[in-house]
């Protein structure tokens, strides 16, 4: 039984394509997009109830696509997930209102765990 | 004893990991997406099969070299971040306290921890993620050299003509002067394949030169080893 539909927004095809399969495999619905523009475009942003987003993408952004929901009034929980390394980051993006940040490479475990703090807070 | 290397080829291998340490953080954002879809995959084929079983057992062993994947790449990205490293007051004191509650929680039952700290502040002017790395990469290295059963004591203190001593002592196997004159060198290590890099020693040395400071080691086989960090302190020194 799915639990609702989680996004994720990330320019790197294996996180594409490994990402939405570990969610599935924790009970999730998962759909991934290349770019935050292709998240905005697709229909699926007022059903999604979680937004794995990474944070360096060419064009915009993971925080200008956090920006330009709050514009629209999207109130969608975001955990930010990046191939940074600095843990000085993780401070800085949850002053921007992100319910987490992961940094790859990260379990499932931790990924369940970040997942069930977004859905409660929401 | 000095062991210390001549300066001018410190400074060579300082720079040439810095470099290496730069070129690292260019593809690290590549390198850990990579590194995503491996310990992915592998988490599902943990989910997917029994525990106890053969194929349990592969999986696990494909997340354990990812980790040790990610944890090489941090190493090496460490020195490119001499560059990047946010420098202000911090207090010494503070962070060898949260370090060693952090070492405290991944050590083994038989080898003990001991400290005498400082009671008052001691502001140095640094990047606390970097020292908080000194102190772990120090008490790390301290915990190997012991094995299975020993101390490792650390001591800090403010020493006259205003410099923070750090320093930490093991009741390890020690080393010979050979060893001891490499201990710097980077990707030199005594340690078996997966327990170490060779770039902790390293790393500490170039983070403590780039502070102004100096590391120096007292050692002795079958006795121990002691590593005595001084670094400048920023200012008066606050006496509670």
């Amino acid at each position: 039984m799915a639990r609702g539909l989680i996004s994720v927004v990330d320019d790197d095809p294996l996180v594409r394509q490994t990402l939405p399969d570990v969610l599935r495999e924790l009970g999730f619905a998962a759909e991934a997009f290349p770019s935050a523009l292709e998240f905005l475009a697709s229909g699926r942003v007022a059903e999604t109830r979680c937004l794995l987003l990474d944070v360096v993408m060419p064009g915009m952004s993971g925080y200008a696509l956090q920006h330009e929901l709050q514009r629209l009034g999207q109130r969608i929980p975001i955990i930010y997930i990046t191939g940074q390394t600095d843990r000085a980051v993780r401070p800085r993006l949850s002053e921007q209102g992100a319910v987490a940040c992961l940094f790859k490479p990260f379990c499932a475990t931790a990924l369940s765990d970040a997942l069930a703090a977004a859905l409660r807070d929401s | 004893m000095d062991h210390a290397m001549a300066l001018p080829m410190r400074e060579r291998q300082r720079e040439n990991l810095e470099t290496l340490g730069r070129f690292s953080a260019g593809i690290a954002h590549d390198f850990n997406s990579i590194l995503y879809a491996i310990v992915g995959y592998a988490d599902l084929l943990v989910m997917r099969t029994s525990r106890g079983s053969t194929e349990r057992r592969y999986a696990e062993n494909v997340l354990t070299a990812a980790q040790r994947a990610s944890a090489l790449v941090e190493q090496i990205l460490a020195y490119g971040s001499n560059e990047r490293a946010k420098r202000c007051v911090v207090d010494l004191r503070e962070v060898v306290l949260e370090a060693l509650e952090h070492f405290r929680g991944k050590l083994p039952g038989g080898i003990a921890l001991e400290s005498s700290i400082a009671s008052a502040p001691l502001r140095v002017l640094a990047d606390a993620t970097q020292l908080h790395q000194v102190v772990m990469n120090l008490c790390t290295n301290a915990a190997h050299a012991i094995g299975e059963h020993g101390t490792i004591r650390v001591l800090l203190s403010a020493e006259e003509g205003g410099r923070a001593l750090l320093e930490v002592t093991d009741t390890g196997c020690g080393m010979d002067a050979a060893t001891a004159a490499r201990v710097f060198e980077p990707f030199f290590t005594t340690k078996g394949t997966g327990k170490g890099t060779g770039l902790g020693l390293s790393l500490v040395q170039a983070i403590v030169s780039d502070l102004g400071g100096s590391i120096d080691l007292a050692t002795k086989v079958g006795v121990g080893t002691t590593f005595t960090i001084a670094l400048p302190l920023a200012g008066p020194r606050l006496v509670n």
